[in-house]
């Protein structure tokens, strides 16, 4: 059943359909909010206010567009006005468990490859990298964020942020080179 | 290293940014938004709106209570809100100015009595041409302020003993001679 079938019964008071739209779409929702809001616990909140304004306003939806990206701007709304909230800044400055999270992951990871020193190399690039992309203006990061994703298409994005689709490639573009520049800046003199 | 290795180091990076951590599974995250969407549950209001909506509320309650206390005659500052120059000023009659200067001196109402009865009263007509109904006040009770005399006792100062002075004998006085510039020179 497509998603178009599932939005016709959810309008008609079937409950089981908007169950089946969330269970298709959550991980993509999920991620867009994780990458404006990069606390896992905020992401999953937007992920939830989403999909609640999403059926509140489900005859808004007109089919112009396909309605994982009619979500995802949605999602996206949601999650820039909760990144802008002070609360939410306040959060991730106290726990930011996040980072946490991820070094335990690079840890692993770096645990896997062959030499100690070449782990250490690779963890300490890593960690240099996930600072300059948090460094980035949150234009570029978004649109890094978004594209790496692996959950929406340039053009997807570009609806979701309001822009157009070659603004969001340039976007990637530029985000990568600031982000080696400034590795290179930060001791990474083998970079570039 | 290449930009093309570095650029694939980002873009693991950011896509690890944006993986899914979290040990809550579809099901608990559909049931989640089905209880709250049966239990007609809103979308949690943003904290934005209360950090931005108080701060413009207070600064309106601020405006709102500087106007009340400076009253509507004050807000606008221009030469409009109020008559200006001895043209606007009422012309008294030789008979009212006369009248005036034989009338008993007014007494002046007690402090209290005068505060209370301006601020019941406000500002006056605020501008040319502007007439206002004079306003019905009740008359304000105020106790009549009455004094008790002050009882002081009467002084009844003790008389001064001064001792007479006794009389001076009087003073022969010899007439002077006179000396002549002539007498002086030959001296």
């Amino acid at each position: 059943m497509s998603d178009v079938d599932l939005v016709a019964r959810a309008r008609q008071g079937d409950p089981a359909a908007f169950g089946e739209l969330v269970d298709r779409h959550r991980a993509a929702v999920y991620r867009a909010a994780l990458a404006a809001l990069g606390s896992p616990a905020d992401a999953e909140d937007a992920a939830q206010d989403a999909f609640l304004l999403a059926y509140r306003r489900l005859d808004s939806f007109r089919g112009d567009a396909s309605f994982k990206t009619w979500l995802l701007t949605i999602t996206w709304h949601q999650a820039i006005n909760r990144r802008r909230s002070l609360a939410s800044v306040w959060r991730r400055m106290v726990t930011p468990k996040t980072e946490e999270e991820a070094e335990a992951a690079m840890a692993a990871i770096a645990a896997a490859e062959p030499t100690p020193e070449q782990a250490a190399e690779r963890e300490q690039l890593r960690r240099g990298i996930r600072r300059a992309i948090r460094a980035l203006s949150p234009k570029l990061r978004d649109a890094l964020l978004l594209a790496q994703a692996g959950d929406y298409s340039y053009e997807e994005i570009g609806a979701m942020v309001r822009a157009p689709t070659g603004t969001i490639k340039w976007r990637v573009s530029e985000a990568r080179r600031v982000v080696r520049k400034h590795l290179k800046e930060h001791g990474h003199g083998d970079v570039g | 290293m290449s930009d093309e290795r570095v650029n694939t180091a980002i873009d693991e990076v950011a896509r690890e940014m944006t993986e899914e951590t979290r040990t809550t599974n579809g099901a608990d995250f559909r049931r989640r938004v089905l209880a709250r969407i049966a239990s007609n549950e809103a979308p949690r209001a943003s904290w934005r709106a209360a950090f931005v909506l108080s701060p413009v509320a207070l600064a309106a309650a601020l405006v709102i209570a500087v106007m009340f206390v400076r009253g509507p005659g004050r807000v606008g500052r221009g030469g409009a809100a109020r008559p200006q120059g001895p043209a606007l000023q009422p012309v008294a009659t030789t008979a009212a100015k006369v009248g005036a200067e034989l009338a008993p001196p007014v007494t002046r109402e007690p402090e209290s009595t005068r505060r209370s009865t301006q601020a019941v009263r406000g500002p006056g007509p605020s501008g040319p041409g502007v007439s206002r109904p004079s306003p019905q006040l009740d008359p304000i009770d105020v106790n009549s302020i009455a004094v008790a005399p002050l009882a002081i006792s009467t002084l009844s100062p003790d008389q001064i003993q001064i001792e007479r002075l006794d009389a001076v004998a009087p003073i022969d006085v010899a007439p002077l001679e006179i000396i002549t510039d002539l007498q002086r020179r030959q001296e």
